[in-house]
């Protein structure tokens, strides 16, 4: 048997190595940014934490699977979205079996009362106003406008089509801009009659 | 990507200024130690953690020394993180090893690993419960001696599984020679 034959053999049953980031290096360039986006895509506060080791235990087990055909922040925003949709529906579905009993409201009080007081006044303007748009929208107005994705990576990540992703980008900057002239408008005083 | 308002322009320059804390930092790495994921050590982090209460030292350190390391976390961290803890070094001392048996063999190196985690407890034993005593505080207790044996048994249920997969892989084809003796053809 020659050499040749022998590197070749060797080179065609070989086993694919990953040549790609570590799990660390990813972690290390991609923490805040996944927080980030976790927190603006509607994550409930005491949930991000769990969403983001969620993403990262995801990341860690298919990293070696990454073969490069796309950017790596694509593949990894494609598990935030997929990881978020999943406690959004979580926190939906829980929202709606609390909505009858009387704790719910007790408890949605005191999270008004937390959220308004927020030192960051602008940021608590923002995610109110986030709030008002349909998950659909928001993703790709988060995706777009906070962390910078172009139309066909957004595409891409939410498994849209590339029309479908201008037009939600188109209505959620409208109806986000409505939302904030009409939070930041100052509230009628109401008068008491004596 | 603008939008046509300043002000919501400075709304998502408010919202992508939203990055987590070096708290929020630490607590995540000590969460994916705990999960038995290792992202190394920050260490302004674990003080931060560690003022406020929250024990990150224990699954970090695991993560980081290998099989010793393993047990210190076993016995630093508290319940569950430091059990998970002990899987994730002990995976990583595996991962090491791997090589090494394909060379000797299984049943030489998990002997060989038996012997040497229950021979060798005696002399690091003293050593970690000082570096955990310095480390995480006078709370440490010593390790104890079922946590060899446990290792060893981890070893010799995991170790042939994963020898016999890295073989498989790396196993070349068989190859067809001709035979010097056998009828060529004429064309």
């Amino acid at each position: 048997m020659t050499k040749e034959h022998l590197s070749h053999s060797a080179s065609v049953h070989a086993a694919p190595v990953y040549r790609g980031p570590t799990f660390a290096q990813v972690y290390e360039l991609h923490f805040q940014y996944v927080w980030r986006c976790v927190r603006s895509l509607g994550v409930a506060q005491p949930s991000v934490d769990d969403a983001v080791q969620e993403v990262f235990l995801v990341v860690q087990r298919k990293l070696e699977l990454f073969d490069g055909a796309c950017e790596l922040r694509t593949w990894l925003y494609a598990i935030v979205v997929r990881i978020v949709r999943r406690y959004r529906a979580e926190a939906a579905r829980t929202a709606q079996r609390r909505a009858t009993s009387e704790e719910a409201h007790r408890a949605d009080a005191s999270a008004d009362l937390r959220r308004e007081v927020e030192t960051n006044e602008q940021l608590a303007l923002a995610s109110k106003a986030l709030n008002t748009l349909d998950d659909t929208r928001r993703e790709v107005f988060v995706l777009a406008c906070v962390e910078g994705m172009s139309a066909p990576e957004i595409a891409t990540v939410t498994g849209a089509p590339l029309n479908t992703v201008y037009s939600r980008l188109r209505s959620a900057k409208q109806q986000f801009e409505q939302a904030v002239a009409l939070l930041s408008e100052p509230k009628p005083t109401t008068r008491t009659q004596s | 990507m603008k939008t046509h308002s300043s002000d919501t322009d400075t709304l998502i320059a408010a919202l992508q200024g939203d990055l987590p804390s070096t708290e929020d930092d630490a607590r995540m790495r000590a969460r994916l130690a705990s999960a038995g994921v290792c992202v190394g050590v920050s260490i302004a982090g674990a003080a931060a953690l560690k003022a406020s209460g929250v024990d990150a030292l224990g699954p970090i350190a695991t993560s980081v020394g290998g099989a010793p390391g393993a047990l210190a976390g076993a016995v630093a961290g508290k319940g569950a993180a430091g059990v998970a803890g002990v899987n994730g070094g002990i995976f990583s001392t595996l991962t090491a090893t791997l090589p090494l048996a394909g060379s000797v063999g299984v049943k030489t190196l998990v002997v060989a690993g038996a012997i040497a985690t229950g021979l060798g407890y005696p002399l690091w034993a003293p050593q970690m419960s000082a570096v955990l005593h310095s480390a995480v505080g006078p709370t440490a207790a010593v390790p104890s001696a079922a946590v060899p044996l446990r290792c060893s048994l981890w070893l010799f249920l995991t170790v042939p599984e994963k020898v016999n997969e890295v073989r498989c892989a790396s196993k070349p084809p068989p190859v067809h020679l001709r035979s010097r003796f056998a009828p060529r053809s004429k064309t």
